[in-house]
């Protein structure tokens, strides 16, 4: 099980939380969440599913042809669920602390 | 077939068969798709991606495997052992023949330019300390500007013993290969125990002495003695290793055994390199029972097929 989810890993979760995605859905959704900010190449997101799919996080969730190609779908297990809902509470969390503070400073409007 | 497909599917013989019989299509497709919108073809970025992953996955080195997961432990305390190992050549090794007039030419008050490179090491670890996930330039960087360094004083002043620097340049190697590239724990005290350890195990093995002079220093002994007293290092590591086994940490119990990997290979290279030393016995034993724990690491890293379940539900849910 994940110990300490990093940026990339969160993004991808986000990303599946809309429903079962595609490889290069999944890196257009990472690049969209995160505006343009997290381009994920092919090989790193392989390295990330298998990773994903080994800890339990996601899991298969069918395939298709679509012009010739094969297209493998993934989603959340219900333990990447929780996780990633653990981890939305706790940044969450943690930025409305960082607002809050930065409104008593008087550093945002 | 197009050209752009063609070169997708070169790429997937970097990956083993049976990773590339259950994935293979799908990371064609993935490339396919990405080159499509990347358009006239795929990335650079993308296929050496997939090439780099391929390599690591025919080589376990991923972060499912207990190759991979040994890689991530060993990592930063690899880097820790080398700047710890570089401060004791700098202590025991050069300052006792800082300003030598025997030995000409120097290195500035040095006789060596080890100094220089030792720092580069120390360096590196306070970087890697600051900002983990750079280990794996900050390593690549410490082992080049090595290897560069030992290979020009060799041209132009006194080189440091190339022992010391093979294993130096070794423990950078963890860092390198370890497949978790998004690191951001520090783990400073594990790491700056394994380095502490070092420094207290090269001083009791090494019998060192601070008094000036070339005959005191580790430079005159130090390899000699590393390779003379390594059993008794062996039987420390083989009690650890066997420890950290039973207790089911056989994760760092690999790390351990990676660690360990340059010091009992010197064991043996050293006096094999040279004429009138003999290859120690015990060191030949210990070379034999780390290469049979590296084989079975690296055995049971090998990529397997998933299991049938996930294969059924895959085409359970086939879309065809």
């Amino acid at each position: 099980m994940i110990k300490e989810m990093r940026e990339p890993t969160f993004l991808v979760l986000a990303t599946l939380a809309e429903g079962k995605k595609h490889g290069y859905a999944i890196i257009q959704g990472v690049a969209s969440l995160s505006e343009g900010e997290v381009a994920l190449k092919a090989g790193t997101l392989y390295a990330m599913l298998d990773r994903l799919t080994f800890d339990g996080v996601i899991e298969l969730a069918g395939e298709e042809i679509v012009e010739g190609r094969l297209r493998r779908y993934y989603e959340l297990t219900p333990e990447g669920t929780t996780m990633l809902a653990d981890e939305s509470k706790r940044r969450v969390k943690v930025s409305n602390i960082a607002l809050r503070r930065l409104r008593f400073v008087g550093g945002f409007a | 077939m197009t050209k752009g497909l063609e070169r997708s599917r070169q790429l997937l013989k970097f990956y083993p068969k049976a990773y590339r019989e259950e994935r293979g299509e799908e990371i064609v497709t993935t490339l396919q798709e990405a080159a499509e919108a990347r358009v006239p073809r795929a990335s650079l970025g993308d296929q050496l991606s997939v090439a780099q992953y391929g390599l690591r996955v025919r080589l376990g080195l991923t972060s499912e495997t207990m190759f991979g997961k040994a890689l991530d432990i060993a990592a930063i305390p690899g880097l820790v052992m080398g700047a710890f190992l570089g401060l004791y050549l700098l202590i025991l090794g050069d300052l006792p023949v800082v300003n030598s007039k025997f030995f000409s030419p120097n290195f500035g008050p040095f006789l060596t330019v080890g100094p220089l490179l030792y720092l580069i090491w120390i360096l590196g670890v306070v970087v890697v300390f600051e900002w983990p996930q750079f280990r794996r330039r900050v390593a690549g960087a410490c082992m080049t500007l090595t290897i560069v360094g030992e290979l020009l004083a060799k041209l132009a002043h006194r080189n440091p013993n190339v022992w010391e620097i093979a294993i130096l340049v070794s423990l950078g190697v963890p860092s390198l290969l370890a497949p978790d590239v998004y690191v951001t724990r520090r783990r400073v005290l594990p790491s700056l125990s394994v380095g502490l350890a070092t420094f207290a195990a090269l001083f009791l093995v090494t019998d060192s002495h601070t008094s000036p002079g070339f005959f005191n220093s580790f430079y005159w002994y130090g390899t000699y003695e590393i390779a003379h007293r390594q059993p008794y290092v062996d039987a420390v590591l083989l009690a650890l290793f066997v420890v950290l086994w039973v207790t089911k940490r056989r994760e760092v119990a690999s790390a351990a055994l990676i660690l360990s990997s340059p010091w009992i290979i010197v064991g043996v290279a050293y006096p094999l390199s040279l004429r009138y030393l003999n290859v120690g016995v015990l060191n030949v034993v210990a070379l034999i029972a780390w290469a049979v724990g590296m084989v079975l690491i690296v055995t049971t890293s090998r990529y397997r097929p998933r299991p049938p379940a996930s294969i059924e539900l895959s085409a359970l849910n086939s879309g065809t």
